[in-house]
């Protein structure tokens, strides 16, 4: 892109930008009168029951809970742009840091996933959309039907008695040896194909029907008419078309994959941001719970903007809107 | 606007789904007639038992007998994603209705709001309202309905707004007829047809999210048997006794199929484009 095209795009850019903080800003709200409901003083719950008087009202006094809503409102968010979450009570270290420790995990996680979620699904959609109404066609469509119906800790728990306890090819627990490559590939295998399996299933159905839907339009037309092989037909003229609402959708589905990567971190036992909300969770550890659900937010709305970004740079006419 | 289907047209998919549906229905219904064992009788010395004539699931860890087990967890599963989608429809019809036919500042705020609801993942969501919430079925139900409201809620308010600009509504507009009246008795059942097809999608997302709240100890609490719970129990003995795991995990993929098959079939009969198999 040159001169005016990359001037728009930076436009758009900005305008996708500004558009995202006022969420972020009713997200962070929501989070913090949703998480000032939870019954029960917070206070006590750190210090536990047997804690004194003096002890109570200095805890409160530090952490802000005497003074008005407002103001802990104010302090919050100044809190959230400066990455203080506060403390685990748990663990006693900074909340930040400890998302920080499990987030290379469950990042690793989610992109695995999609990548074997693309891998196979862009292939298996174009297939199914070049042999339309044969038996592979169908075959595939009811396979990905059954893909998005699975519950994905059924899918995990069934790959792990197979793979692992029956054959003994993966490992079932764990994220592996840390920084040896290779046990922590293996680590990743089953978790990922749990995590990506359904999204294998939304590819191909978006993939399948975006194809069905350039192949009917007129410049396919023109191209087989030219006498270009079928080949180049399809991939070169159809697929790149076709890739377009693939890419939005799968982009829109890794909030999705976020949400699911809870349950597979749970499952196998791997480390990561999932896995530490439902443990503080359970465990009523509510500043990691505040800070992993911002976290998770935040992570959800740069992907959103990713997607915008990604797709107007496929698409150059939406950098006009 | 109107979507008026007949059932001859239901595609084949669309049976398969309506048999698959109601033999799980029969089995919530039947519960207690099918069950030949008290789905919560602890019985140790048959603990862990592999299916058999005796327990045609087998048993789990506390020697209960499986099938009973699911099939009390299918009432479970499926009252909760029936009462959580329909108070989620509900809401979405007033919230929807109301945001599309009024406009302005009401649409505003009510859409920035589900927006937002919208902008986390449904299990997050989930989780964070079940963190602040409490356990328990009531809690439970609610979480999973205001995790869907926001989806009706936009589609509803979407149909309202174009049912509101035509012709039958400005008649009864000119005619005099008060606002309310307008809403309910003349948009309403227009725009009830597209949100059925989310509705039948719905339900069968709302059994997915509730054993997975279930399955991370986070949903229906034990010993009350639901899908989830049950295959969480069975995680720890994945090697010794796969059925306990994999069973319910069957009976979930086959509701929420059911589900999504009757919702896409609903989709098809409303769009004539997308017609794919047709017997």
């Amino acid at each position: 892109m040159q001169g005016r095209g990359l001037k728009l795009m930076g436009k758009y850019v900005l305008k996708r930008f500004l558009y995202l903080l006022p969420t972020l800003l009713g997200i962070l709200t929501i989070i913090f009168f949703v998480m000032r409901l939870i019954p029960g003083d917070p206070v006590l719950i750190m210090l536990g029951p047997e804690a004194t008087p003096e002890a109570i009202a200095k805890l409160r006094h530090e952490l802000g809970y005497d003074r008005p809503i407002i103001m802990q409102y104010l302090i919050y968010l100044a809190n959230v742009l400066h990455f203080n979450y506060g403390t685990s009570i748990a663990t006693g270290r900074p909340v930040w840091n400890e998302i920080l420790a499990v987030f290379p995990f469950t990042f690793t996680l989610a992109l695995a996933a999609v990548f074997f979620g693309v891998l196979l699904g862009i292939p298996l959609g174009i297939i199914a959309a070049t042999r339309r109404g044969t038996w592979v066609d169908v075959v595939t469509s009811l396979a990905a039907l059954f893909g998005i119906s699975m519950p994905n800790f059924w899918l995990g728990l069934l790959l792990i008695l197979i793979f692992s306890l029956r054959l003994e090819w993966f490992p079932a627990i764990g994220a592996g040896e840390p920084y040896v490559i290779t046990d922590l590939v293996k680590h990743l295998i089953l978790p990922a194909v749990t995590l990506g399996l359904p999204m294998v299933a939304i590819v191909a159905r978006i993939m399948r029907s975006s194809m069905l839907e350039t192949l009917g339009e007129n410049y396919i037309r023109t191209a087989r008419g030219k006498g270009l092989p079928e080949r180049v037909v399809i991939y070169t003229h159809a697929l790149r078309n076709a890739l377009l609402p693939t890419v939005t959708v799968v982009g829109l589905n890794m909030g999705w994959m976020l949400g699911g990567s809870v349950i597979v971190e749970k499952l196998f036992a791997r480390p990561g941001v999932g896995s530490l909300l439902v443990d503080s969770i359970i465990g009523r550890d509510y500043p990691v719970v505040q800070g992993g659900v911002i976290f998770f937010a935040f992570l959800f709305m740069v992907n959103n903007l990713l997607v915008d970004i990604l797709y107007a740079w496929l698409d150059p006419r939406i950098r006009l809107e | 606007m109107g979507y008026k289907f007949s059932f001859r047209q239901l595609p084949i998919t669309g049976w398969i789904a309506l048999v698959l549906i109601i033999i799980i229905l029969g089995m919530a219904l039947f519960a207690p007639f099918i069950s030949r064992y008290n789905p919560l009788e602890i019985n140790m010395h048959k603990r862990l038992s592999p299916p058999s004539f005796e327990h045609w699931f087998g048993t789990d860890p506390y020697g209960r007998d499986i099938f009973s087990r699911i099939a009390f967890g299918a009432r479970v599963s499926i009252v909760v994603a029936f009462l959580a989608v329909s108070i989620a429809f509900l809401g979405g019809i007033i919230l929807g209705i109301t945001a599309g036919y009024f406009g302005g500042k009401v649409d505003l705020i009510v859409m920035r709001f589900m927006d937002l609801l919208l902008s986390f993942p449904l299990l997050l969501l989930a989780l964070l309202l079940v963190a602040v919430l409490g356990t328990g079925i009531f809690n439970l139900v609610l979480a999973i309905s205001i995790a869907f409201l926001p989806n009706f809620a936009r589609l509803i308010r979407a149909t309202t707004m174009s049912l509101a600009q035509s012709p039958f509504v400005l008649a009864e507009k000119a005619l005099g007829a008060s606002s309310l009246r307008i809403m309910f008795k003349h948009i309403l059942p227009n725009a009830v047809g597209p949100s059925l097809v989310l509705a039948a999608l719905s339900l069968g997302n709302a059994v997915l999210l509730e054993s997975s709240l279930s399955f991370l100890s986070l949903g229906v609490p034990v010993p009350t048997p639901s899908w989830g719970n049950i295959l969480s129990e069975g995680q720890k003995y994945l090697r010794v006794a796969p059925w306990i795991a994999t069973i319910p995990g069957l009976f979930i993929m086959l509701t929420v199929l059911g589900f999504n098959m009757l919702g896409e079939a609903l989709r098809e009969l409303s769009d004539p484009r997308l017609r794919q198999w047709r017997v």
